[in-house]
């Protein structure tokens, strides 16, 4: 899973949110170093959508403008904990690996 | 002066009419949030929806998106070209959606400098575009480096069986007589074959130097339903070139030329929708 769907679905993460509210979660969550532009987020949520992975929340339309809030669905929750879990252990490997290597971490 | 709404309304109609309708208004909100913070609509932003909006007619396979990019010949100019149809009736597998995605980016967004060249190619049946790098660029004049392609790096796409064809786009009463292509002292070199497109106008510069030749074409069957190619073609190697690409969607149908002074030109969509293309100075907007 690469980085930019991964940081979208942790921020889907137990709170539906618009696309703007999506992208600004995920920079939150990247510390900064994360812009997510609109045209890559509806790309990625178009394809988390097809694959079941998030669903339409609700819509609401705010100063006359469509606001889509999604949420993960059952499968994207699962996806989610899986891939957490797997870069839980990655990082712990590395961080242990570093410290034998005599890396300060 | 366009107000950001406009100018994203304008960048969304990039999209197939399906999607827009199904997506338009929710991804013209997110682009109005994000543009809150900066109202220009930053090209970073514009160019994600360039890439998503030709992913997704692609994918459709009901487009055809073609990108063009060239350097005149003498050193002389810049042309870039990007062309579309709803009702392309070429098979999209042959066409690497990154290449074409890089290419689209160029075409839209493209900024020569003296270091790079773009040497367009075409056999009447295919145009591609490679970017060659930096030749000539030394540390000397460019510490930060010179750019490098790396090994089977290629901006290029293909498209077989699909030649251009000139459009409709009227050449208008000039007090600077427009010529034939090719014809300004031999100098420029017509990026596509002469039966392939319309020379909308040329003349020179104020101060009579360099010469400023602008290209329109579209695909072959999708004369009003392609996009049409603008080329701006100013300056001289040593010069930033400018050049920009004027895509037009189904319910615009061709451009036409209603104003030109010196390097200025407007154009006007059936939609009523008028771009200006300021050929020495422009850039994006």
């Amino acid at each position: 899973m690469r980085e930019p769907t991964y940081l979208a679905m942790v921020a889907l993460a137990g709170e539906s949110l618009h696309g703007y509210g999506i992208i600004k979660e995920v920079q939150r969550l990247s510390r900064g170093r994360s812009d997510m532009k609109a045209g890559t987020l509806y790309a990625l949520l178009d394809r988390l959508e097809t694959d079941g992975l998030v669903q339409v929340d609700r819509e609401e339309v705010v100063d006359g403008r469509l606001r889509r809030y999604y949420d993960l669905t059952k499968e994207g929750t699962a996806v989610l904990a899986d891939e957490s879990l797997h870069r839980s252990a990655t990082s712990r490997e590395a961080l242990r690996r570093l410290r034998i290597a005599g890396v300060p971490t | 002066m366009k107000t950001p709404e406009q100018r994203a309304r304008k960048w969304l109609r990039l999209y197939p009419r399906a999607y827009r309708e199904r997506r338009g208004e929710e991804l013209l909100a997110t682009l109005l949030d994000k543009a809150r913070d900066d109202p220009r609509i930053p090209i970073r932003e514009i160019r994600a929806v360039i890439v998503h909006a030709g992913s997704m007619r692609i994918r459709q396979s009901r487009i055809v998106t073609v990108v063009a990019c060239a350097a005149m010949l003498c050193g002389l100019g810049a042309a870039i070209g990007w062309l579309s149809g709803p009702n392309g009736n070429v098979s999209t597998s042959t066409i690497s959606s990154k290449s074409a995605l890089d290419a689209a980016l160029m075409a839209l967004n493209a900024r020569l400098t003296a270091h790079d060249t773009y040497v367009l190619e075409h056999d009447q049946s295919w145009v591609a575009a490679h970017d060659t790098g930096s030749p000539g660029c030394t540390k000397a004049e460019n510490p930060d480096g010179c750019w490098v392609p790396p090994p089977g790096y290629i901006s290029a796409i293909k498209i077989p069986n699909a030649p251009f064809v000139p459009i409709g786009v009227p050449t208008p009463p000039s007090t600077r007589s427009p010529q034939p292509a090719g014809t300004i002292g031999n100098m420029i070199q017509p990026v596509f074959a002469p039966s392939q497109y319309t020379v909308v106008n040329s003349w020179l510069t104020n101060d009579g130097s360099q010469p400023i030749v602008v290209f329109a074409g579209a695909l072959a069957g999708n004369a009003e339903q392609g996009v049409v190619v603008v080329v701006g073609c100013v300056g001289t190697v040593e010069n930033p070139h400018t050049v920009k690409a004027y895509p037009t969607s189904a319910e615009d149908g061709a451009l036409s030329l209603t104003k030109t002074r010196g390097s200025d030109l407007t154009l006007t969509a059936k939609d009523g929708t008028v771009y200006h293309f300021n050929a020495s100075t422009d850039q994006y907007f």
